[in-house]
């Protein structure tokens, strides 16, 4: 057996043994599902997730259930204001209760949700020490006390599980492609081309039917064996790569 | 024997080097008129390391000095002190700044604002105010902030021991986080937690730490952006009221170590038998 076989069922055995791993629940659909159980435990009327765009500095709410939803998502919020965004640059679970008072919180960003709340709780999504967004519950009515403090920052966790997990599928699945990529570079460079592009999530290759067909035909060199495993590899792939662009 | 035939450090102990023992003169049981004194902390220095303080603020009264520590990355330590005038940027500190004026009026205040919208690297800012506290003669430095990143471990320890053997008293929240909390779980650090209640005297001493003191920090009426006040809860509540009350106990008896101050506060707990 040749190298490239050699590299390119190795290639095959990993995809087949990531391909599950690859086509977890959507991020999305898991935060989503934390939110809902967050709202009916602290009997609130909205919960949300903003992540951190460490580009802009800006909070960005990618979820939200409850109140305003649908106006919430895609609102962002400069850091260094609100009650988010000092959960955001503490690191601190805090819960203001009655922020009518408070003449900059951040009462635009709400009237604009439609929603004006009494309070919030607020509490850092994070990752070892660094900062992924803040979880955030308005006008909860339970539980009492320090109690909601912990039930949030859990919250915060769970919802920071999610996000990491995300991130290890897309970097796995990157990293697969790109091995892929190197293999068929010399032979097949546009095949190899459009995985690269892939794995730096390029949206310009879209055309997924004709890559499907180029990398089989790529493959009909193969032995039996090598050719479906390497076109069921590039299915999973290309799947997974669909599935990834949805969810941006 | 002469300091030279001394092992390391026995030298200090010495008859013509060694000072006299850390005093406390006790007038039998500790009460809270003689611990606090005329309950003033007149002239003891405390930091409020945190978002800023608005020194404009009804509740703060006036702020004696501060520094914003921001981040440098041709800096040996990655960061720079610049000492201006600054405002407070969520509201928070000036939250942490009017707990302790209201327990404490004659404190001097001095404002470290090592929050901002620079969120990587927060451990090493929050290290740098404590720093520049206990180089710039704090006695009280209120930290409502930690890190649970262990790298910054041993930082932080020497920052707690620097502290400790200076006679600063470093009083940090808890997080609300399972895992160990830098520097609030170290041994020497006023570590604290909030708890139910409207008497800000009325706080507890727990005999198993590290979360070593229970103080009002639930929906609790604090100073807020622009004059205003909201309702909060935190642990970030609870610290400054210690924080405030260990203010009034230093400026009653100035020069306390660290641990005089534990055992007086541990006295004057709620939970005192």
């Amino acid at each position: 057996m040749t190298p490239r076989r050699a590299s390119l069922r190795e290639a095959a055995v990993v995809a087949t043994a990531t391909g599950r791993s690859l086509t977890l629940p959507e991020t999305a659909d898991l935060i989503n599902t934390v939110l809902d159980v967050a709202r009916v435990a602290f009997g609130a009327a909205a919960c949300s997730v903003a992540e951190l765009d460490p580009v802009s500095s800006e909070l960005v709410y990618r979820s939200s259930v409850g109140e305003g939803a649908a106006e919430t998502i895609g609102l962002r919020l400069p850091l260094g204001q609100g009650v988010a965004g000092y959960a955001a640059a503490s690191g601190e679970t805090i819960a203001v209760d009655d922020v009518t008072h408070d003449a900059r919180f951040a009462r635009d960003v709400a009237e604009r949700t439609g929603y004006v709340p009494r309070s919030i709780l607020a509490a850092p999504i994070m990752r070892d020490d660094d900062v992924l967004g803040v979880f955030s519950v308005l006008d909860r009515t339970q539980p009492a006390g320090t109690a909601a403090l912990d039930l949030a920052a859990r919250c915060a966790r769970s919802v920071g599980g999610a996000l990491t997990l995300g991130d290890a599928a897309r970097s796995i699945g990157a990293a697969v492609l790109d091995s892929v990529a190197i293999e068929l570079r010399a032979e097949r460079p546009d095949v190899a081309a459009t995985l690269t592009a892939l794995a730096r999530d390029d949206h310009a290759a879209d055309d997924e039917t004709a890559r499907i067909v180029a990398a089989l035909a790529a493959a009909r060199r193969l032995g039996t064996a090598e050719r479906n495993a390497a076109g069921r590899m590039l299915e999973e792939f290309l799947a997974y790569a669909r599935a990834r662009r949805g969810r941006r | 024997m002469t300091a030279a035939e001394l092992p390391a450090w026995s030298d200090a102990f010495l008859a013509d080097r060694l000072g006299p023992a850390p005093t406390l003169e006790l007038p039998g049981f500790i009460t809270p008129d003689w611990a606090y004194g005329d309950g003033t902390g007149a002239g003891v220095k405390v930091a409020v390391i945190d978002s800023g303080i608005d020194a404009a603020h009804p509740a703060v009264g006036h702020v004696d000095g501060g520094v914003i520590i921001e981040g440098d990355a041709d800096a040996e330590d990655g960061y720079r002190v610049v000492e201006q005038e600054h405002a407070d940027l969520y509201g928070h500190g000036t939250a942490c700044a009017a707990i302790i004026r209201s327990l404490a009026p004659g404190v001097e205040l001095y404002s470290v604002r090592v929050l901002g919208e620079q969120l990587t690297g927060r451990a090493r800012f929050f290290a740098g105010g404590i720093d520049w506290a206990i180089g710039a003669g704090m006695q009280v430095v209120n930290l409502s902030l930690s890190t649970t990143n262990e790298d910054w471990f041993a930082p932080f320890h020497d920052l707690a021991d620097r502290a400790l053997h200076r006679s600063v008293m470093l009083v940090s929240a808890l997080a609300n986080e399972p895992k160990v909390t830098i520097p609030s779980d170290f041994a020497s650090v006023f570590s604290v937690a909030a708890t139910e209640g409207t008497d800000p005297e009325r706080f507890a001493a727990n005999p198993s730490p590290p979360a070593e003191w229970g103080a009002i920090g639930v929906e609790v009426d604090v100073a807020w952006m622009d004059g205003s006040t909201v309702t909060a809860t935190g642990n970030s509540f609870a610290a400054p009221v210690i924080a405030g009350l260990i203010a009034r106990v230093l400026g009653a008896h100035p020069g306390l170590t660290v641990w005089q101050v534990k055992t007086i506060l541990s006295e004057l707990a709620a939970n005192r038998t």
